[in-house]
């Protein structure tokens, strides 16, 4: 028996377990939080989890309906994921399990050979490279110029093989982004397409280089579509700039919304809304436990059990998160955002109710005193889990956002994680409201940025169009690695 | 076979310490050296000093990788994207490190090694403390102390505003709230400079407003 | 308890010991995750145990990454890095009386191989090219710097007390009296740095969610099998060594000596993988400042006790 049917052999033998833990990388379109609910439930119940990565991934799920953009995105994303995999997308809640169910005999089927051998992505170059004991660089190149044009490949032919070690720097995956979303940035053209970084000046007077790091639209624990372009030296955030990809289509009504035609009562929404915030920022503090106890309460709100029930739960649990030094450790001090920045922001809801010092760990903290409230049949106090419309009405997202995007310089890559978290503007609002102007964003922005930001939705979304849509792509895979256009 | 051992560590000593020169990546650079390092420390176990041998390995690893570290962040070409020369004074430097190690590679033959009197001691590595150290040992010792505590000391005061001003969350108020935004405007005078579209990074980005965080 | 040396061909049996205890270690993780229970699924709960071993199999049929120029030979060693170091490490730790290697510098020798971790696991995030895995790598530097020190003198403290820096001796230095009970901060703080240098619990920030899985992030298929499992086998070996140098090793009723060996280091690894469930993540500027501030003068303190100690016992 040859090796490669040995292999192919155990291969199959493999399979067949393998389908019983799928790592989901799952996609949330803007306006589609019931299947990403739905989605969450789905996975656990088959004994998944969810996957921090691409890489990690096999199985890519796009809950919603995807616009333009964020097609683009999870088409990257497929791109970077190993194999076997499998794609498909739920669109309604009630979609998402079967949909799951559906893929995963799929993933273990003799189709993943086939679809492996006709990859035609950096994929199949690496095998081919492999057989050419390492040559790597002059077959990217010669590949270039045999299967499309890429871009970034010219001048990369004369490029010696003996010079192999030195352009792959780390630092420059997010040259990629670069690449893809902001062109004419001023850097220099490097080989395999990658860029020379920018520098700027660092707060200790250093000349630092920069990165250009898109985070979003997809990241775990991220809100749904959302993009903060941000400037990176190092892990530290030395600008960002955010935005909300469009939802194909006309908009719903945002989930979280009091509205009444719902079955579960408006209470038990802002409760299940503040939990998911919670699971959201309990998951990115590292401490699953806690997370996946906010998430199990959130469901059982949502799946319409008695509040009582619910509340009698929630308060062990509460005390334990409560307690915790460690977490308060790791909140304290993000993203301080005082009453009067607020009010000039427009920011109402829990994260201008939070006390002093105002931060993170305040915010989190009136979370659960508000989830509490809601839960013992308190009136909820905005009409809204995140507050009321802004005068100018625009909806409370937005002015959650800007706080996020007007804290984040400065602060680590971690931090901002958190601090993003802290605030979770929800994107179903933002993505269903046209994103009125702003008065700190009319004052400080370049002239570029501002024209788009006054500029309708829609056009801003053309105008940079394909590229980014492959940058967004690639800052969540985290690298410039292989994305689909290279 | 210590003799062949002794030999592969020397070649692999001298040829990764030749590598950190030829190679054209910051991190290669900086792990050949390890690499070098590492083999001399293997060489010196060779000559049954086991502490000093491992220790060696221990430190010189421990410097290297926070030497790349330092160098990535510190070049002109951060991290290196560019095809680097890691070469300097390319005429001085050959002739004068080659003259060095010709002059030494000629006293290790021309030098008469003294032949070993009595036996190999039962802790070479105390032998050799105390064949170097001698009487001063307990002063060497409370100065190590000493020095160890001075390092411990002076970073606690030099870091007590951590890297970027106050990040130690305590007792912060509404002082601490601007802050950011102090930061927000730098951040902003950085974009002003990517808006000129200067072209190869080298756009003049104004001094940063910000680094008073409170 | 005399500890002596073993034939070289104990070097298989002994890295199978570790692989085993590395494969408990996952396995006792999967047991513990509750988050798994979530969702009202049922499909995998009774057999939770399996799920490391679903994992292997899954990882075995993956493909391995690539990315747009990477320094793969660099990227290799950083993957290898802590499977291999974990070995190196578990050569100095003695199961029961015997240890695959008896170094006279058994301790310096864990504490260089550690430091080589430095290198393995900000390499490993350097390879892939990639923002993610490269900040995940420079935190790892972050964090070592806090438990380093910490670390070494949480080592010195038994070598003090025992007079010396072979781990054979200081498992004979105990008999009567676990070094664990007269100096706790010193295991504590040694506990600490093995789920710090095994990037576990609390110290995972450098394979952190918020950084996408951050070394993690782009190694697929066998390249993240090799450093999943070096993680849990640095865990395996670390605790095996936190048994040798303050739980009295082999010492125990009943039992033969090297299965109180592997009890104590199963006990020991499963407080440290059950850490993962309590505790939040710590930032790594968080971790330097807890390292130096709060652990390194404790421990000093420790080592200046157990030193008066053995100054006064002559």
């Amino acid at each position: 028996m040859g090796l490669s049917t040995a292999l192919r052999n155990l291969s199959g033998r493999l399979a067949a377990p393998a389908a019983r833990v799928p790592h989901v990388l799952l996609v949330v379109c803007p306006g589609a939080t019931a299947v990403r609910l739905a989605a969450e439930v789905a996975v656990a119940g088959l004994g998944g989890r969810l996957a921090d990565s691409p890489t990690e991934a096999d199985v890519l799920l796009v809950a919603g309906e995807p616009s333009q953009e964020m097609r683009a995105a999870t088409d990257v994303l497929w791109g970077q994921m190993p194999g076997p995999r499998v794609r498909a997308e739920a669109t309604r809640p009630q979609d998402a399990e079967p949909v799951l169910r559906a893929l995963l005999p799929v993933l273990t089927g003799r189709g993943q050979e086939a679809e492996a051998t006709q990859r035609d992505d950096e994929w199949g170059r690496d095998e081919e490279e492999d057989g050419h004991g390492g040559v790597h660089e002059d077959n990217h190149g010669g590949h270039g110029g045999e299967q499309r044009s890429h871009g970034g490949h010219e001048g990369h032919g004369g490029h010696g093989d003996e010079q192999r070690s030195h352009d792959r720097h780390g630092d420059h995956g997010g040259q990629e982004d670069h690449d893809g979303g902001h062109e004419g940035h001023g850097g220099m053209q490097m080989p395999g397409g990658l860029m020379m970084a920018d520098r700027a000046e660092d707060r200790d007077g250093l000349k630092l280089d920069v990165l250009h790091v898109p985070l979003g639209p997809v990241l775990p624990d991220w809100p749904a579509g959302l993009v903060v372009d941000t400037v990176l030296q190092g892990d530290v955030v030395q600008r960002a700039e955010g935005r909300v990809l469009p939802s194909a289509g006309p908009c719903p009504p945002p989930f979280w919304q009091n509205d009444d035609d719902h079955l579960v009562a408006p209470e038990a929404r802002t409760a299940a809304c503040h939990l998911d915030s919670l699971g959201r920022l309990l998951a990115l503090a590292g401490w699953e436990d806690a997370a996946a106890g906010a998430r199990r309460l959130r469901d059982r709100l949502l799946a319409g059990e008695p509040v009582d029930a619910v509340r009698a739960d929630f308060g062990p649990w509460r005390r334990r998160v409560e307690r915790s030094r460690t977490l308060r450790w790791a909140t304290d001090g993000i993203g301080v955002l005082t009453p009067v920045d607020a009010a000039r922001l427009g920011v109402s809801g829990p994260a201008v109710r939070a006390r002093p010092p105002h931060d993170a760990t305040a915010r989190w903290l009136r979370w659960l005193t508000e989830t509490e409230e809601a839960l013992a049949g308190g009136k909820v106090p905005d009409g809204g889990p995140r507050g009321h419309t802004a005068p100018d009405g625009s909806p409370p997202s937005r002015g959650l956002l800007d706080v996020a995007v007007e804290l984040a310089p400065g602060l680590e890559l971690s931090a901002v994680r958190l601090l993003v978290a802290s605030l979770d503007p929800d994107p179903d609002e933002l993505a269903a409201a046209p994103e009125p102007g702003r008065a700190w964003e009319e004052a400080e922005k370049e002239p570029r940025q501002s024209r788009h930001d006054h500029g309708e939705h829609r056009g801003h979304e053309e105008h940079r169009g394909h590229g980014e849509g492959h940058g967004q792509g690639h800052g969540e895979g985290g690298h410039g690695g292989g994305g689909g256009e290279r | 076979m210590q003799i062949a051992l002794f030999c592969v560590l020397a070649v692999v000593a001298v040829v990764s310490g030749a590598a950190v020169f030829v190679v054209d990546s910051m991190a290669r650079a900086t792990y050949a050296l390890a690499l070098s390092f590492v083999a001399v420390g293997a060489s010196l176990l060779l000559l049954d000093l086991a502490y000093l041998g491992v220790v060696t390995i221990l430190m010189m690893v421990m410097e290297m990788a926070i030497m790349a570290v330092f160098m990535i962040m510190f070049m002109m070409n951060p991290a290196g994207l560019m095809p680097m020369s890691m070469l300097h004074n390319r005429r001085g430097a050959p002739a004068i490190s080659g003259g060095i190690f010709l002059a030494l590679g000629a006293l290790v033959l021309l030098v008469p090694w003294p032949e070993r009197r009595g036996t190999v001691p039962a802790d070479p590595t105390r032998a050799v403390g105390e064949a170097i150290m001698g009487s001063k040992m307990l002063v060497m010792i409370g100065v190590s102390a000493v020095l160890f505590t001075t390092i411990v000391a002076a970073l606690v005061l030099a870091t007590s505003r951590g890297r970027y001003g106050d990040d130690e969350p305590a007792g912060y108020g509404h002082g601490e709230s601007h802050g950011p935004h102090n930061g927000h405007g730098g951040g902003h005078d950085a974009h002003a400079g990517h808006g000129g579209h200067g072209g190869h990074g080298t756009h003049a980005a104004p001094p940063a407003a910000e680094g008073s965080g409170t | 308890m005399t500890v002596t040396g073993a034939p070289m061909w104990a070097v298989v049996p002994a890295a199978a010991v570790l692989l085993v205890m590395a494969l408990a270690a996952a396995v006792l993780d999967a047991v513990f995750d509750t988050a798994a229970a979530g969702g009202g699924g049922t499909a995998v709960h009774g057999r939770r145990w399996s799920r490391p071993l679903v994992e292997v199999a899954r990882l075995m049929r993956q493909r391995g990454r690539t990315t747009v120029e990477p320094d793969r030979l660099l990227w290799r060693i950083g993957t290898a890095g802590p499977l291999v170091a974990a070995l190196l490490m578990a050569a100095v730790v003695p199961v029961g009386g015997t240890v695959v290697a008896d170094l006279p510098v058994g301790i310096v020798w864990f504490n260089a191989v550690d430091v080589t971790l430095w290198a393995a696991v900000w390499l490993a995030g350097w390879g892939p090219n990639s923002v993610y895995p490269l900040i995940g790598g420079y935190r790892f530097v972050a964090q070592a710097l806090g438990y380093e020190l910490p670390l070494m003198f949480a080592l010195t403290a038994p070598a003090v007390a025992a007079g010396s820096l072979s781990v054979g001796e200081v498992v004979r230095a105990q008999q009567g009296l676990w070094f664990a009970v007269w100096m706790p901060v010193a295991f504590v703080v040694f506990l600490g740095a093995v789920a710090a240098l095994g990037v576990w619990g609390p110290f995972s920030s450098p394979v952190g969610r918020d950084a996408a899985g951050g070394v993690l992030a782009e190694a697929a298929g066998v390249d993240r099998l090799l450093l999943l499992t070096g993680r849990y086998a640095l865990l395996a070996a670390g605790s095996g060594m936190a048994v040798a140098l303050f739980l009295g090793g082999g010492a125990g009723p009943w039992l033969p000596g090297w299965a109180w060996s592997l009890l104590k280091t199963l006990a020991v690894l499963a407080a440290l993988v059950a850490l993962r469930r309590r505790l939040p993540v710590l930032r790594p500027e968080r971790i330097v400042r807890l390292g130096w501030l709060v652990a390194l003068p404790a421990v000093l303190l420790q080592l200046l006790v157990v030193s008066a100690v053995v100054v006064a016992k002559g």
